[in-house]
């Protein structure tokens, strides 16, 4: 899936987020690093409509976000920093079934799909568990999971690894490298990004490297001595 | 977030939502036609079997319904002290009847299962009811959703404030409290969006999902 950012500002507050930035993104593994506030958050949300850009335009596969949100939304999957922000149904297997309710699909084929889905991740024992209940880990694989049965082509993920303990966090790592779909990932786990494909370095709102994840990280860190 | 429902393979749970909640309206209507002691109490009996059979951990039925219990005990009392003996014990066991049986439908039946039947209900009363229904639906679940939260809120704030030092006065906790979960109501209301909020329902099914 191809986006294309061209000449994206957004402001907020009398602030630069995103500063005139132009770039396209095709690669499979595709990571956001920056310090806080450096607008890796706003850049990841562009992809998916969720913020709009005040000028310029952002291009998914050719559809404008800002004309047609609703399909580029079917295509984009997102798994939130605080994934508890996107369960929404009482029960993980409901939540998982959701997603797909709400494009159409009755109840009965949801819970289906989504009772398959789970038994592949191997989260078939957290099915009936209230989403309370979950630890922070546990949440963010059924977010992913949640996410997952849209079968988007692109998924964005903000800290994913943000809560996680090491299992839960080498659990995910493993489940980012098996995903067929493409990805992107703000992050500030830099190990998480060793294989990806390309990184994007962002400070004030600005692209200040882009390139092989190596060098990027390098290039971070020796910013941040 | 909150539910009661605890999975299970008894016949409660088999049956179908719709006419467990039917059933419990009826039961609820019917109980409260007769003063008879003997037949409330026949109907209370059965309720308590029902929950009974449910085979719940008693520890967990005691911790979830002391307050009801207590709350029944003492209009037990008051309806003794107040009207008559007899009287309290119609009281008492038409609500004890209503409390199990509610009870045993809830633990018995996943939310989801209860706001489908709402909106199976509901759907057939005017135009654009699917989208109502599944508004209904999606309302219900959020208020699911964010009672556990609040409470959650409510304890990290007090936690906050114990830590500092400060007494956790009630009318303290306002302010902080309704900023936390404005803003956790926002990023829920992102993550509806992004999950594909409002849902299409007005495509043919086939078109609805094409799944890659």
């Amino acid at each position: 899936m191809r986006i294309d950012f061209q000449q994206v500002c957004v402001t907020r507050d009398g602030r630069n987020l995103l500063d005139s930035l132009s770039l396209s993104l095709e690669e499979r593994r595709i990571g956001i690093i920056g310090a806080n506030g450096s607008g890796k958050t706003t850049l990841a949300r562009l992809c998916n409509g969720l913020v709009l850009p005040d000028t310029g335009r952002v291009l998914v596969e050719g559809l404008d976000t800002r004309k047609e949100v609703a399909e580029v939304r079917r295509r984009v999957g997102m798994v939130f920093q605080f994934p508890e922000a996107q369960i929404i149904q009482p029960i993980v297997l409901e939540d998982v079934a959701f997603g797909l309710q709400l494009r159409g699909f009755s109840g009965k084929q949801a819970r289906a799909e989504a009772e398959e889905l789970l038994r592949r991740l191997d989260l078939w024992e957290l099915a009936e568990r209230t989403a309370h209940s979950l630890s922070g880990g546990e949440r963010q694989l059924v977010a992913l999971a949640a996410v997952l049965i849209t079968k988007p082509e692109l998924i964005l993920f903000d800290e994913p690894t943000n809560q996680l303990d090491l299992r839960h966090r080498n659990r995910l790592r493993a489940r980012l490298r098996a995903l067929p779909a493409q990805v992107i990932v703000v992050t500030h786990d830099l190990e998480l990004l060793d294989d990806f494909d390309r990184v994007l370095l962002l400070d004030e709102g600005q692209l200040v490297f882009d390139g092989p994840p190596a060098q990027a990280v390098a290039r971070y860190v020796a910013a941040c001595a | 977030m909150l539910s009661l429902y605890q999975p299970g393979q008894s016949l409660l749970h088999r049956l179908p939502a719709g006419g467990k909640l039917l059933a419990l309206s009826l039961f609820g209507v019917l109980i409260f036609l007769t003063r008879e002691p003997l037949v409330l109490a026949a109907a209370a009996l059965g309720a308590v079997l029902l929950l009974w059979h449910l085979r719940l951990p008693p520890a967990l039925l005691l911790r979830q319904l002391a307050v009801t219990l207590l709350l029944l005990a003492f209009l037990v009392i008051a309806n003794g002290l107040l009207v008559s003996w007899n009287e309290a014990l119609i009281v008492g066991l038409r609500l004890l009847a209503l409390v199990a049986a509610a009870t045993a439908v809830t633990y018995a039946t996943r939310p989801s299962e209860i706001i489908a039947a709402l909106q199976a209900a509901l759907r057939p009363l005017g135009p654009g009811g699917e989208k109502a229904a599944f508004t209904l639906g999606l309302v219900l679940a959020l208020v699911l959703r964010f009672i556990p939260e609040v409470l959650f809120r409510i304890r990290e704030l007090r936690e906050a404030m114990a830590a500092r030092g400060a007494p956790a006065a009630p009318l303290r906790l306002i302010v902080p409290l309704a900023i936390r979960l404005l803003r956790s109501a926002d990023e829920v209301g992102l993550a509806l969006e992004a999950r594909g909020f409002p849902p299409d329902l007005t495509r043919p099914s086939k078109e609805r999902i094409e799944v890659r």
